[in-house]
């Protein structure tokens, strides 16, 4: 319970406390993006996180420890399954400093739905899987296509150089394959396969004509990046990096908006409600609950950004009522808090390879082999049973003891040197897949209810569909298939039934359109109703799409500062 | 509220009819779990580990410092059920070595030992659904909890990662394709 004030990092160019020229709320992926490109503009811009500041490097305090330095090596205990239900799913011994208690920040499921938080300087970005594809015209095509939803109101054209501009400053190692449908990007250089991957890749492309299979385009830096890294090749990422091994806020973005002088970070301060003025049809400002005094503060700026992830921004403006907007801001079309979506996982197969067994590998590779989605793109793939399609996400490797241990009978020097020797080749195939925008799987204040500031609790809605458990039928199928034309044995396939939210890739809660009457932001991220009002985090995502999701949101961010500061010198803002 | 208590004595009816049957069984599984029975036995538990994960050319899990680590795997870990099926075991372990071999466990040979522990698993977990399903109602029996833990904590450990098998602490970098030596021991960790 520190003096939070001493955990302000105060701009010392900056003179009025309370005012500013931009605000962004949260600190994550999104918002450590919006602070750098806000501050590399010139504006005095005010960071609002909501948890405690997790400084680079020295607040990673188990980034360097040991297997047998854990108490618990890892295990969770039972008292964190009980206490923590939801995060404690998330995390481990090594991580667990990185999510919330589900006790001091609850909310409610109406039905399951597994809300995974990090409420800290960097939020999630500390611990994301850091897998990085383009979305491409299939996607952005999809909902005026099919006729779900709204259309998106952008084109692959209008975010590529984005996705350029993100990818250079982040650090994306990647393969480029010439993909219409997963464009390539400015990759670092891609990491290696092993002898199952490549094995398993020329299988797949000799008897699966169309289909790809290719190493995985991860935000770790495989060639080290304006002083970061590279990748020391450890598999620890979600501790926090001390070698800057990955693309995070407090790694990348925050040092970088920190370094213009013109950022200015308060942790420990939840926004309550964007203020509105209805004169001016403009955001003033926030008004705060500081977390540690609950003292109420107001800050002031010309434009504001919402980065408080997709349930908490649609939260947020669901809170900030007026007599202009009763039912929150920027709702108007009543679709704030709607058309939550999140991947559906945790599906496909893996099975056993007989052969290499004179090979082996060395190092820790944070990452794996990617088969981009081969399902409805055109004409030949099409399929009747459901819309949109999934990827995969594969690794190859030798079972080692956490994979077999048990499962080696008896006891004694036997034992123990099965134990220790590699172990057979398996390669793991599970599916990611593109999930429907539905009104009612929607989040909404339980008004009844409140948490330990007074804010009312989140309540979630959600469930999966028939479009859903189609695909997913297929995405078990499909790896079965492609593994055993391979030449895989004893094949396992497994579907764990994830349930809403487990994939930790909320979308959709303030979707992005051309008709305001149908959507809450416009083609620039900006609240139809409110002009100085921006969300670039999942919350505007039109569709799901299949691929994970993050970098998406970088380049939507960085577009939108830019588009916002145009406006403002223009003194339209 | 009527309807509400309605219910929950129906539910006390059922639950009363199954522990008329089994009650000693029903509550010997859910009670408070006698750590101290473990707490007592710390160096049975190292010889328990050493059977399972015995020293050879590298160190066993005796040197290794398992049995404390399953002493506090069991306390925090595992569930209420399968921490009275263990101290249970370890009570059984207790009491057969010495109607079997008329000694403590830590006196048997290796070769009693083992032969001790394969008649726990022979009526252990299978794997498999029916095991699972049992796992879900009984707690996981006394050997999968043992041989799970043993294994957890040597090759965790400072000795068994590092002796017993590879651990290289920052890599610097992932080569996919190397050969094999004879003999050679796989990663502690992925």
């Amino acid at each position: 319970m520190g003096d939070p004030a001493q955990d302000i990092r105060l701009n010392i160019k900056g003179k009025d406390q309370h005012t500013y020229d931009a605000i962004v709320i949260g600190s994550g992926i999104s918002g450590g993006w919006a602070a750098k490109e806000l501050c590399e503009k010139g504006l005095k811009t005010l960071v609002l996180e909501r948890g405690r500041d997790v400084v680079h490097v020295k607040d990673y305090p188990t980034a360097l420890l040991n297997p047998w330095e854990f108490e618990h090596r890892l295990e969770n205990p039972e008292k964190d399954r009980i206490e923590n239900p939801v995060q404690s799913t998330a995390y481990d011994e090594g991580n667990k400093h990185f999510f919330v208690s589900d006790r001091e920040h609850p909310y409610i499921q109406a039905s399951p739905f597994h809300w995974i938080r990090g409420y800290q300087v960097g939020g999630r970005s500390l611990t994301w899987g850091r897998q990085c594809y383009r979305l491409s015209d299939l996607d952005f095509t999809a909902n005026a296509k099919d006729g779900v939803g709204v259309d998106w109101p952008i084109r692959y054209g209008d975010i590529a150089p984005w996705y350029d501009y993100v990818e250079r400053f982040a650090g994306i190692s990647g393969q480029k394959e010439g993909l219409p449908h997963l464009p390539d990007g400015e990759f670092l250089p891609a990491m290696e396969m092993n002898s199952l991957e490549r094995h398993f890749k020329s299988t797949v492309v000799k008897r699966f004509p169309g289909r790809c299979v290719t190493m995985g385009r991860t935000a770790n830096l495989s060639a080290g990046v304006g002083g970061r890294g590279p990748c020391q090749y450890r598999n620890l990422c979600s501790r926090g990096c001390p070698f800057g091994g990955y693309f995070s806020s407090n790694s990348a973005t925050l040092p970088a908006a920190m370094a213009t002088g013109n950022l200015t970070l308060r942790p420990f301060s939840i926004v309550s409600e964007i203020l509105y003025d209805q004169d001016k049809k403009r955001a003033t400002g926030v008004r705060i609950i500081d977390a540690m005094t609950h003292q109420t503060v107001e800050y002031y700026a010309k434009i504001v950004f919402l980065n408080a992830s997709t349930i908490g921004s649609a939260a947020i403006l669901l809170r900030s009522k007026s007599r202009a907007f009763p039912d929150g801001m920027g709702n108007g079309s009543g679709q704030v808090g709607h058309n939550l979506m999140d991947h559906h996982f945790r599906v496909g197969a893996e099975g056993i390879y007989k052969g290499f067994e004179d090979e082996y590998y060395s190092g820790r590779r944070p990452n794996g082999i990617y088969v981009p989605r081969f399902r409805n793109l055109d004409a030949a793939t099409s399929r009747k049973d459901y819309l949109r399609g999934f990827g995969y996400q594969g690794i190859g490797y030798r079972r080692i003891w956490m994979d077999r241990g048990e499962s080696i009978p008896g006891s004694g020097a036997k034992f123990k040197d099965q134990l220790t020797k590699p172990g057979p080749w398996a390669l793991w195939l599970s599916a990611w897949g593109e999930t429907l925008p539905y009104y009612d799987n929607f989040i909404e204040l339980e008004e009844g209810q409140k948490d330990r500031w007074g804010l009312s609790l989140v309540k979630v809605h959600f469930s999966w569909r028939a479009n859903e458990k189609a695909m997913r039928k297929d995405m078990q199928a499909s790896a079965v298939e492609m593994l055993s034309q391979s030449g895989f044995e004893d094949i396992d396939p497994f579907d764990f039934h994830a349930v809403g939210g487990d994939c930790v890739h909320e979308m959709g809660t303030a979707r992005m359109g051309n008709d305001p009457a149908h959507s809450v932001l416009n083609r620039w991220n900006q609240l139809h109703e409110v002009k100085n009002v921006f969300l670039t985090d999942g919350s505007c995502m039109t569709s799901s799409a299949c691929q994970n999701p993050s970098l998406t949101y970088m380049a939507l961010t960085a577009r939108a500062c830019d588009f916002a500061v145009t406006e403002l010198k223009k003194g339209n803002l | 509220m009527r309807r509400r208590k309605a219910i929950r004595n129906i539910g006390l009816l059922v639950g009363g009819a199954l522990a008329g049957g089994a009650g000693w069984r029903w509550w010997r599984m859910r009670r408070q779990p006698p750590m101290e029975v473990l707490q007592g036995n710390l160096a049975l538990l190292d010889d328990l580990a050493e059977t399972i994960i015995p020293a050879t050319d590298t160190p066993g899990a005796k040197a290794a410092g398992v049995g404390p680590v399953i002493f506090t795997l069991v306390r925090d870990c595992a569930d209420r059920m399968t921490q009275n099926n263990f101290i249970e075991g370890v009570q059984d372990v207790i009491g057969k070595s010495r109607e079997l071999y008329g000694k403590p466990f830590g006196e048997c040979s290796q070769a009693q030992r083992e032969e001790l522990l394969a008649s726990f698993e022979d009526t252990g977990d299978s794997g498999g659904l029916v095991s699972k399903v049992r796992k879900r109602l009984t707690g996981a029996s006394f050997y999968t909890t043992l041989k799970k833990y043993a294994v957890l904590g040597y090759c965790t450990s400072k000795a068994g990662a590092t002796e017993a098998m590879r651990y290289d602490y920052i890599p610097g970098k992932y080569v996919g394709s190397l050969p094999l030596q004879p003999g050679q021991r796989s990663w502690a960790t992925r």
